[in-house]
């Protein structure tokens, strides 16, 4: 399945409720051992709330690093999202 | 007819003087802005001014603003005359205002589309782009998530070789915000509380990430940062590694929020 984000997520991709929305979308995937793959093409995030909801949260919903890496990929994404991203990801030590 | 004389330059330098007219629209009806001396307008400056705009207006009065001959200011023009058109409440997005060199926006709500057109007017390097949207991304959201303000304006512009940006609000403080969870002893300390990590109100979606990881990326690009909300603000030259904190005269209803960043060759 692909969420291509600047479709779906109807013109927020910034906030926590925006980030919660995607991880609730992440969970279901892994947990039903779907391949998912998330598509930032377009678009620049830049946002720490969106990231640490949609993504360093996953452990909080039972998901392990190991199945999320299995499950999830990340296509066009801006350079500097990605280093963000990781950096939020470990702080709540979900390595990516 | 109440007035109130404005000064040569209207920028985030002097807080206290706009935080003055606040109190005297809000006690005194003042309602007419002389703007006589004034030549010069920073970006923060239109902002400020929408802002005491959109206060008197708010109060069912209508603003009348003195402009010299002298001086020809587009901004004031546009706001003089939206305040005619317009009547008493304006939608946000009336004071929505471009030039070259600044775009200005009334915002109600979640609307990204200032991104857009601040990418496609600065032509900055692509790392400044990226920490100046999430400097205003981070205000905006906090805007939006704590002040329960209906509107806010938010700003970006190019003056004296430097980027300036920011957001103002005029809902709830801050501190009036973080006194539900925090102890503190005064505003200042209040506002230098919301910069550090951790640092929430939420309950749920907690996170606490946001104002820290904007303070850093300012100090990164050696930036200006004013952050005044209540009785209080706080000044950081991250360049000379020196701060300023202080109360304010009077009452900020709201939060302003201003940086300066060096351009430092990042025009590309």
């Amino acid at each position: 399945m692909k969420i291509k984000i600047k479709e779906d997520f109807g013109g927020d991709w910034i906030t926590r409720e925006a980030g919660e929305k995607l991880r609730k979308r992440i969970a279901i995937a892994i947990r039903e051992r779907e391949d998912l793959v998330l598509d930032f093409a377009g678009l620049t995030i830049a946002s720490t709330s969106f990231f640490d909801e949609g993504f360093a949260k996953l452990a909080e919903e039972g998901i392990s690093p190991e199945d999320y890496k299995k499950h999830v990929s990340l296509v066009n994404m801006h350079s500097r999202d990605s280093s963000l991203l990781a950096t939020l990801c470990q702080r709540r030590k979900f390595q990516t | 007819m109440k007035s109130h004389r404005f000064p040569h330059l209207i920028d985030d330098s002097r807080l206290d003087s706009y935080s003055i007219i606040l109190e005297k629209i809000q006690k005194q009806g003042l309602d007419e802005f002389d703007l006589k001396a004034t030549s010069l307008m920073a970006p923060a400056g239109a902002a400020i001014l929408s802002c005491l705009t959109d206060a008197v207006l708010e109060r069912g009065k209508s603003v009348h603003f003195v402009i010299g001959k002298e001086y020809e200011m587009p901004f004031i023009a546009h706001l003089d005359s939206l305040v005619k058109k317009s009547g008493h409440l304006p939608a946000p997005s009336a004071y929505n205002f471009e030039t070259d060199e600044l775009i200005l926006a009334g915002c109600q709500g979640l609307d990204l589309s200032f991104f857009d057109k601040f990418e496609a007017k600065f032509a900055l390097g692509e790392d400044l782009l990226f920490d100046c949207r999430m400097i205003l991304q981070e205000l905006v959201q906090n805007a939006m998530a704590h002040s329960g303000a209906e509107r806010y304006f938010i700003y970006a512009g190019l003056w004296n070789e430097e980027m300036h940006c920011g957001v103002l609000d005029m809902g709830v403080s801050v501190p009036a915000k973080l006194r539900q969870k925090y102890s503190f002893d005064d505003d200042v300390s209040a506002l230098l509380l919301a910069l550090r990590e951790g640092t929430t109100t939420r309950r749920e979606r907690a996170g606490g990430l946001g104002l820290y990881y904007f303070y850093d990326i300012l100090k990164r690009n050696r930036a200006k940062l004013t952050f005044a909300s209540g009785g209080g603000q706080v000044r950081f030259y991250f360049k000379t590694r020196r701060s300023q904190k202080s109360r304010l005269k009077y009452f900020l209803p709201g939060t302003w929020c201003f940086a300066r960043i060096p351009l430092r060759g990042n025009v590309s």
